[in-house]
Parts: C-alpha cells; structure tokens; sequence
C-alpha cells in the first residue's frame, strides 16, 4: 500500500483503510478487549435447553420393563453374581458369550491391539478383545442400528480405566437385562447392538477399534483392529450410541461428560435426552448439580465487581459460577482430548454420549446399590432406545456447535463466534498497522534499489519465520516422539519425558534469548565504533535497517498466525481462540518501535511477553477453568504443555505459539 | 263417477292402512309422515325449516400431508374423518384418500395394523392421569378396508390440486379421480403442518393458500362442486382458505392466524400424541350422528371452544349463502343417493308421478305419496329388505288398479323402515288392501 502524492484525493476505502490503521494499537485494544469481555458476558446469552428434534418424541413414553420382564432382571442379577467372581480372567467372558447365545444374540468378537506412547506400562503394543452382541429387530428393516457401548476391562491388565468387579458386572447385568426386555418391544424399529468393549487396553482405545472396524473408518494410529478372518457381524448404519460407563457398583452420581477429540460434541438432543431421562428416572444427582461456587479469583473478582458497580452480590456470584463452568468446558474442548469412550463414534458421524456413573460418596446423599441402579438405569436407557428408535434415521434439528454453560443451559455457535472473531482481527490489524509503517519508511517515490532490498529483505524475513517454525516444530516432534524412540531402542523411559521437556525448554530459550544476545553483542560492536559523524550515520542506518527486517519478521508471522488461527477456528474453537487471545497482547505490546522505545515502553513490554510465556498462560487457564491448584507449576502439567494434547493443539502450541512469543521475545528484549 | 264411487270405496281402506300403521310405529309425529317412518319425519322435520338440500352426490377428499412416524396424529386425523364419512355413508368409491405415510404398518406401531385415535377414551380435561389407571377404548380408525387412493410420495401438491380440478394424465384410473359435477356437494379435509397461507407437503412442497384458492375457481368454472365445504386442520388454518372466492364454499379451521393448532393427549402405550384437538372435538361430535341425524353444521360449529383447543375455531361463509342452522352435517359428511324414475322405463310412470312427484324427496313425503325417492344411501340394509318387501305384494294390488285408474290407495307405499316385522306388517296389510280394491274393482266392472 503506497502513500499516493499529495495533491491526489485517496478513495474512500483507502481513506478508511487509513484511518482504521492510524488507530489500530487503540483498536486492537479494544477488539482484544471486546474479547475477553464478550467472553465473560456469554453467560448473559444463554439459552434453556430444549429437544429441537420432534421424532424423538421424548417424554411421550413409559418405561414397560419392570412391568412386562420382570424376569430379565432376575437373569440380570445371575449373570452379575456369576461374572463378579472371575472379573478380569478368561471365564468372564466365556460366561458373558454363554450367557448372550442363550439369551438368543448373535455374539461375535473382534481382537485388536494398541501400542501405548509411555505412560505406565512403558509403552509397547498390548493385545485385547472386544465382544459384540446384535439383536435384530423383529419388524424393522434391517437398515439401521444403535449402540450400547459397555467398556469393561476384560484382560488382566488395565490401563487407564480402574473398574472393579461390581462395576464391570454392573454395567453388563444392566445391558443385558435390557436387551433380554427389548427381544419383545413391540416398537423396535432399529437394531441394537451391544459391544462389550476392552477397556484393558484403553476406555477409548477399545471403543476406536470397534467403531473402525465396524464403519471402516480410520482409527488412531496406535489403534490397530485385528478382525481378519473370525466373522464380525454388522446390523444397519450406526445411528446412535450410549455408552454406560461403570468404575464402580454403586451409584453416587451420573455425569455426561461431551467434548471428544479436537472438542466435538455430539447433537445438543442426544446429551439432553439422556439428561432428562436419566434425571427423571434415576434418582442419582448430576454432576454439577447444583452449581459448583466457581474458583476463588473468579469469585473475588465478582465481588467486587457487584461492590463497584452496586449490583447484587447473589447474581454477581452466580453469573461466575456460570461463566467458570463455561469455562471449563471450553477449555476441554481447547485440550482437544476426548472426555469419554463416546468420542470414536463421531469420526464416523455417529451420534453418541458416555453415561458415567460416578462412585459418589459426597453429597450426603446415599448411594444406589447395584439392583437398584441396574432397574433404574435400564428404564432411563430404554426410554432411550425409544427414542432414538423413533427417530427417523438421524438427528435433523439439532445443534452440533455449542457450548455448556451448567447442565441446563448452552450458548450456540452464532453467539460465541463473534468472540472468537475479535481477538483474530487484532492480529490481522497489527499485520496491516505493521505493513503500512513499513510502506512508510521506504519514502513516498521508493527508489529501485531500496525497492530491490526490499524484497530480499522480505525473503530473509519470510526464511527466518521458517527456520523458527521448523525448530519449534522439530523440538516438538522428538518430544513427542522421544520415548517411542527411546523403548525402540531398549533405553530406559521413565525419565524421558522429563528430559525432553527440558531440552525443549531450553531449546525454546536458546531461540528466544540467542537473538537477544547477538544484539547485545551487535550493540557492543557498534557502541566501540562510536566516532566518527560518519561512522554514527552508518550505524544508525544498520539499526533502521535491523528495525525494518524484523517488522517484517513479524508481519509474516501475524499474518501466518491470523490464517492458520482463523482456518482452525472451524474445527475447534476455544483453542483458535485461547491461541489468538494469547497471541494479540504479545503482537500490540511487543514489537520493536525503531527507535522510539522509552524505557518504561521496553519495560512494559518485556513484562507482556513475561506474563504470555508458557508456564504463566497455563496457570491463568488451570485459575479459569478452577484446576488452579491442581496446576501449580507441576512438571508433569508443564510436561503436558510441552508435548501438547491433541493433535490440534500439539500443532498450534509448536507451530504456532512457540516461535511467535520467541520472536517477540527477541523484539522486546532486543528493543529498538 | 266411477272414479268417485271408487274413491269412495278407497278412502276408508287407506284411512284404516294408515291408522294400522301410526298405532305400529311410536310415537308417530305427523300423520302424512306415517307412512316413512320416523327417520322420514325427521328429515321432513328439517326439511319443513330448510330448503331442500337438492345436491345429487356427495365427495370427498381427505388429505393428510406429513409423513413419518412422529406425525401418526395427522394420519389419524385424516382416517377419524374417513371413518366419519363412510360411516354416514358416502362409498369409498366418492372418497379419495391421500395418507403420505403408513403408520399402521410402522415398525414403530405397538400395535400393527392398527391406527388409533384417542376418541372413546375419556372426555376433555381429567384425562391425563385416566390413562394409566382404566383400561382403554381407544377406536382403530384403520380398519380392515381402508382404500387409500393416493400414498406416500404420490401425496403432492401436483396431484392434490389434479384431484380438484379434474385435470388428470389419461393413464389415471377412475379410482384416483374425483368425478364430481355441479350437483355435487364435496367436502376436502387437509391436515398437516402449516403456517401463514401455506401447508407442508411432505416436508419438501408448500400449498399455499393462492393455490387453493385457484383450484377451487377452477372447480367452480368447470361446474365441478354445487356447495363446496374446506376443512383445515394445521397451524394458523384459517389463512389457508382466506384467498377463496368462489361461491357456495363453506370453510372451517382448527386455529386463526397467529395461533397454533395443538395435539390431544400423549399416549404413552403407543408412544405418542394420537390425534388433534380439533379433530378429536369434531370425531367427538360425529360419534354422536348417524346417517339420518338432523345435526347441522351451527351444532358442529359450536362444539368448538378455546378452553379444549388451545385455538380459536375459525370459519369463512361469506361465500357461503345458505343458514348454517338449516344445513344438515350428512349434507357433506353424508351421502345422497338419488333414484331418478324415468319416464316409459316403467309403464306407470305417470301413476307414479301424480302421487307425488317424485324427484324431490322430501316433496314426495309431504304429499304422502309413495314416491321412493331420496332414501340415505348408507342405511341400505335397513331400507332393503323393507322396500323389498313392499312392491311385491302390492303389485298385485297395482296390477288391479290397471283398470280402476290412479289417486286412490298409495298408502302403503311407504313402508315403515324402522324393522323386518313392520315391514312384514305393512307388506300384509297392503296385500289386504290391495287384494280387497282388486275385489271391489272387478265387483264394479261387472
């Protein structure tokens, strides 16, 4: 963008551009500002939820299978007492397969293996296998099929799923007890499959294997499915899902945790059908039921905001609460790792949520024991399956894109997307601001060799940003990819992580601070050469062109930033947008102004890429979400950070973040 | 003279024919009327108060335009009024029935082959917690002999307004057409989802209410309807009929504009709301009329109240020029079924026609006459065996009156409908009768 000659009358889109950049640090602010602000305001925007799709024709029924199959629960309560004692050997699953062929299933088993990244078993591929069940319904056709997913660990090892013996024949008598009911419903229309899946070799892991398999979708890539030549037996396209989770055989508590991987979330309906269902008929409470009081700061901060602006301290404090929980939530997402078994089936556009029941103990209230949670729980899934069998295929109406704020409310996509949207035009706008001081110090009639220095400065500008983004990205990969290197090579892996986070960070530094010292040390070679008037006219050309070439620097890096950040924002938005409002701050506050840095400028800066490093923006997120404690400078979270969580996240941390706050870090420690 | 003395030889017989049979049939409220009973005494009753409904046929197109298992309500619908009409006697041949869907063949169905509506189980209101506790009489508006006549994806807004107007694909079947003229009374029910000025077909077309209005037009250029009743059972109905025109259109509507039309009751066995509010209302009031009822269309239209339906009944007779008082129900819920006597088909036409006309039915029976015109079509098996049971023997009788000439006698031409042992009784009586004038004629000719 050239400065046109005086005298000539700009357009009025180029006025306005002008104008917009003139002011674009108070802009940035304010859009930076509108962000965070919006954010804690999205509370005020929340909506009850309520069923959009009509075919579920929830509440329209009642639950038959107490009155009509009072003996499937006998059945139920053998099969727990059978299975309990041989929980984790061969025998439970011969007794569950003895029990689905008498009952009149199709049974079927699929083998797969996983190969673990470190973790506590120090990694290795571990073998499991999953057992299936199909009940065909009698007057269907045929076409359709919904899940009911019970995770039980059935090898004798476990890895990350602790369930005892009465939470493994919990949940199964639970499923089975149904399914013995739903052989004689006369309103089946769809056919129901139950999978008992392996949660020796992972809750979720298990659950991916089955669903690749069965959908011939691609799985993890350290979820293999062994299926070849035993018979894996299909019903219809999966519709829906439920997966019943059980660590334990007594029922404190019920929970529907969402987010699966990269934050997706299944149909609004879907979690709110089993909420109402399970709410109305199991008289268990919901996790955060009543509202948790939200984390001290947070509270703190409501208070005196209630005191300041004289509004009621009650609303102030449940407004908090509301925005913690809506906090929380979105940071899950923004983790990008699945919260429950449920998450595989979205892969393959399956509609599914994970039923956890929580061992309770808290709330003074008492816990259900195993037959009644199991009669319980099985009239909540029947009324279910009802549902979703009377739904025509699948959800029509219903949001995918929201977010929970408590378990009764949710704000929608077009409300949250405007906050999402403010913090990436600060970036943008100081790419723009940063482009026109750049036109600017080039003069009004740029002449042809200061044009041709121009570009190769861009091009030097553009391989650094590069080299930075490879470094990080390289650091990243052998963190990751450290300890698998390491077991493949026999070495020991338990210290591993912790080592490769410590080279990361020093890696991290050395980029940061090395630019900081090779100005330094530029800066002592020109202070010795202070002389002569001309020897002071070059060096202060060096140092404008030292400004130039790292304005660009960091024009090529907002500008990547802004399109990757913004790219991202539609696959998963609370981590575009915890990336982006991390990054704005770090763009307004440091950048090298040629020579115009006043000291308390450089100090206010310095500060700002001092509270956006790392381990301070974990601690602030852990202070939101009310982990704060939980994250207080542990290795073992900094570790997390470092390696990343999901792949989204891992490529925006390393990709993305990292070389940004390092090549900031050099402006605003190098300064002018 | 010979006439006159035989006149006067008849006239105590037929005197004592028509005392015989009032003291028969109780209670007997006009003496003339005597002779057709006590349906005929109602109808000449409404006949008396109202011009004569002088349509010829009746039709009726029944819609039902959403499909899918959660929209059962509006298959309901639709089948409560095919019920209704066949019941009150209008043949499936006069009714095309449009079902986008098959509910009672749903896997979903608790109940296969069954479409219920909730009519019979309870009256409005204390119903919800009647449901759990008392068994329940809900009515299978399916049937065994439903003829639908379009199904599925053949339920368009193509094909709706091809059964309106008439306009058809020669390959067509005679089935699937509405053959009405300009002595029809036709009766349309659509029932679906609807909004302002439209209703849904399928989930992918709209009706709108310039459309109908249109076809209606139509159907009044082509001599297609004599009186033409539109009911709309949806969201917002009454904008649906606010476009039409054309004379001799009566329309009814489950809500105004703004309002929403609400479903009855969930039931919980079949998993579902089983019927709307104002269907239901209307089904409950037609539960009530046979085919003879004298109910009219004021009587319907107060059934209605906001308290049940949670919308206002709304209704359009601008178009409209007779008294909703005078205009019984069976004229569009109903069927008419004329027997035209044509002249030189039978040699006594002339007799006939002297006795009373003849062609308008309620005129034959003020006169007395024993004209057999204008029975209800749907009470065949009672009209049957009693109308049968008559001619015959009289006919012995007519055959004496050859010689003797017309006017006398006649009476015992309209035998009592209401049972086989009256009609026998009569059915003697005129054989009494007819075989004494016979007597005396001959006495006379000799």
């Amino acid at each position: 963008m050239k400065t046109p000659p005086k005298g000539q009358r700009q357009r009025p889109l180029e006025r306005l551009l002008g104008l917009l950049l003139a002011r674009a640090d108070a802009l940035s602010l304010l859009l930076l500002a509108a962000g965070l602000l919006g954010f804690a305001a999205l509370p005020l925007l929340q909506r009850r939820i309520s069923f959009d799709e009509n075919a579920l024709l929830a509440g329209s029924s009642r639950p038959t299978i107490r009155e009509r199959s009072p003996e499937a629960f006998t059945a139920a309560a053998q099969l727990a007492a059978a299975l309990e004692p041989h929980f984790r050997t061969p025998r439970f699953g011969e007794q569950l397969r003895g029990a689905l062929s008498k009952a009149g299933l199709e049974t079927y088993d699929q083998p797969f293996s996983v190969t673990r990244r470190g973790g506590g078993g120090g990694g290795g591929e571990l073998r499991c296998s999953n057992v299936h069940a199909v009940l065909r319904s009698p007057r269907g056709d045929g076409k359709e099929a919904l899940v009911l997913v019970t995770p039980v660990t059935l090898q004798p090892f476990a890895t990350d799923f602790n369930q005892t013996a009465a939470g493994a024949s919990l949940a199964v008598s639970l499923v089975h007890a149904l399914l013995l009911h739903l052989r004689s419903a006369p309103w089946l229309a769809k056919d129901v499959i139950w999978v008992v899946a392996d949660a020796s070799c992972g809750l979720v892991e298990g659950v991916a294997a089955w669903v690749g398999e069965y959908q011939q979708t691609p799985t993890p890539r350290h979820v293999r499915s062994l299926a070849g030549a035993a018979p894996f037996g299909r019903a219809g396209v999966l519709q829906q899902g439920v997966v019943v989770e059980a660590a334990d055989g007594r029922v404190g508590g019920l929970d529907l945790p969402l987010p699966g991987y990269d934050g997706q979330l299944p149909k609004l309906d879907m979690y709110w059908l089993l909420k109402s269902y399970t709410s109305g008929w199991v008289s268990a409470p919901f996790a955060g039921e009543p509202a948790p009081p939200p984390p001290p700061p947070l509270r703190a901060a409501a208070a005196a905001a209630a005191a300041a602006f004289g509004a009621d301290a009650a609303d102030a404090e449940a407004h908090a609460a509301r925005l913690a929980s809506m906090a929380a939530f979105a940071w899950a997402q923004a983790r990008g790792l699945p919260l429950g078994a449920h998450a595989p089936f979205k892969t393959a556009a399956v509609d599914a949520v994970t039923l956890r029941l929580l061992p309770g103990g808290g709330g003074g209230r008492p816990s259900l024991d195993a037959s009644s949670a199991r009669a319980q729980l099985a009239e909540a899934l029947e009324l279910a399956v009802r549902s979703c069998s009377g739904l025509i295929e699948k959800f029509h109406h219903s949001f995918f894109l929201y977010v929970l704020v408590g378990t009764r409310h949710f704000v929608s996509v077009e409300q949250y997307i405007g906050v999402v949207v403010a913090p990436l035009l600060a970036l943008v706008l100081q790419a723009a601001r940063l482009k026109r001081e750049q036109d600017e110090a080039l003069g009004e009639e740029p002449p042809l060799a200061a044009l041709a220095a121009d570009r190769a400065q861009w091009g030097a500008a553009a391989r650094r940003v590069l080299l930075a983004h490879a470094l990080c990205a390289a650091a990243g990969l052998a963190l990751r990819e450290g300890p698998a290197i390491a077991a493949a090579a026999g070495g020991g892996t338990a210290a591993l992580p912790d080592a490769g986070a410590a080279v990361g960070l020093g890696l991290l530094l050395a980029l940061g601070v090395g630019e900081c010292a090779q100005l330094l040390l530029g800066g002592r070679s020109d202070s010795k050469s202070v002389g002569t008037s001309g020897q002071r006219q070059q060096e202060q050309q060096q140092q404008q062109q030292r400004a130039a070439w790292r304005r660009k620097q960091a024009i090529v890096q907002l500008s990547a930033a802004a399109a990757v950040l913004a790219a991202l924002a539609c696959l998963n938005w609370a981590l575009a947008y915890a990336a982006a409002l991390a990054l704005a701050p770090l763009a307004i506050a440091c950048r090298g102004r040629a020579g115009a840095g006043s000291s308390l400028g450089r100090a206010a800066a310095v500060l700002v890429w001092a509270l956006f490093s790392p381990p301070a923006l974990l601690q602030a997120a852990y202070a939101v979400s009310g982990h704060a404690r939980a994250a207080l400078l542990q290795p073992g979270q900094l570790q997390w950070l470092l390696l990343g969580s999901s792949d989204a996240a891992y490529a925006v941390f390393w990709g993305l973040y990292l070389p940004f706050w390092a090549l900031h870090g050099s402006i605003a420690l190098g300064g002018r | 003279m010979r006439s006159g003395s035989r006149g006067a030889r008849a006239a105590p017989i037929a005197a004592l024919l028509a005392l015989a049979l009032a003291s028969a049939l109780l209670p007997p409220p006009r003496a003339e009327a005597a002779g057709t009973g006590a349906r005929g005494a109602r109808r000449a009753a409404a006949a008396a108060a109202a011009p004569p409904g002088s349509h010829t046929s009746n039709w009726a197109v029944l819609v039902c335009t959403s499909a899918y298992w959660y929209n059962y309500r509006h298959m309901a619908n639709t089948l409560s009024i095919y019920r209704t009409v066949r019941r009150l006697g209008v043949p499936d041949s006069n009714i095309i029935l449009m079902l986008a869907d098959d509910v009672a063949c749903n896997a979903r169905n608790p109940h296969p082959a069954q479409a219920r509506d909730a009519w019979g189980e309870r009256s409005w209101g204390v119903a919800a917690e009647r449901v759990f506790n008392e068994e329940r009489h809900s009515l299978d508006v399916y049937g065994r002999d439903v003829e639908v006549d379009y199904r599925g994806y053949e339920v368009t807004v193509e094909n709706f307004m091809r059964v309106l107007t008439g306009r058809h694909d020669p390959a067509v079947p005679r089935a699937k057409r509405m053959l009405s003229d300009a002595g029809s009374n036709v009766l349309i029910y659509i029932t679906g989802h609807g909004g302002n000025e439209f209703i849904k077909f399928q989930d992918q077309q709209e009706l709108m209410a310039g459309d109908v209005a249109d076809a209606v037009a139509q159907m009044h250029q082509k001599g297609r309807y004599k009186e033409l009743l539109l009911v709309v059972e949806t969201c917002q109905a009454s904008t649906l009929y606010s476009r039409i025109k054309s004379p001799g259109v009566l329309a009814m509507a489950s809500s105004l504009k703004g309002e929403s039309s609400y479903s009855y009751l969930t039931d919980y066995d079949v998993g579902l709301s089983l019927v709307d509010r104002f269907t239901f209302a209307t089904l409950d009031f037609f539960e009530k009329v046979d085919a003879h009822s004298a109910a009219t269309l004021g009587e319907l239209f107060s059934v209605y109240r906001f308290e049940q339906m949670d919308s206002h009944f709304g209704f359009s007779a601008e178009n409209f020029h007779r008294p909703l008082d005078a205009v019984r129900v069976t004229d569009f819920f109903g069927h008419v079924t004329e027997v035209r006597q044509l002249a030189g088909s039978y040699p006594y036409a002339g007799d006939a026609a002297d006795g009373g006309g003849g062609s308008g039915g309620s005129g034959s029976e003020e006169s007395s006459g024993g004209g057999s015109s204008s029975s209800s079509g749907g009470s065949g098996s009672g009209d049957g065996p009693a109308a049968g049971a008559a001619p015959a023997p009289a006919a012995a009788g007519v055959k004496g009156r050859l010689s003797g000439g017309p006017a006398e006698g006649g009476g015992e031409w309209g035998a009592p409908m209401d049972a086989l042992t009256l009609g026998g009784i009569a059915g003697l009586i005129a054989l009494v009768a007819g075989a004494s004038l016979a007597w005396g004629g001959g006495a006379d000719a000799s």
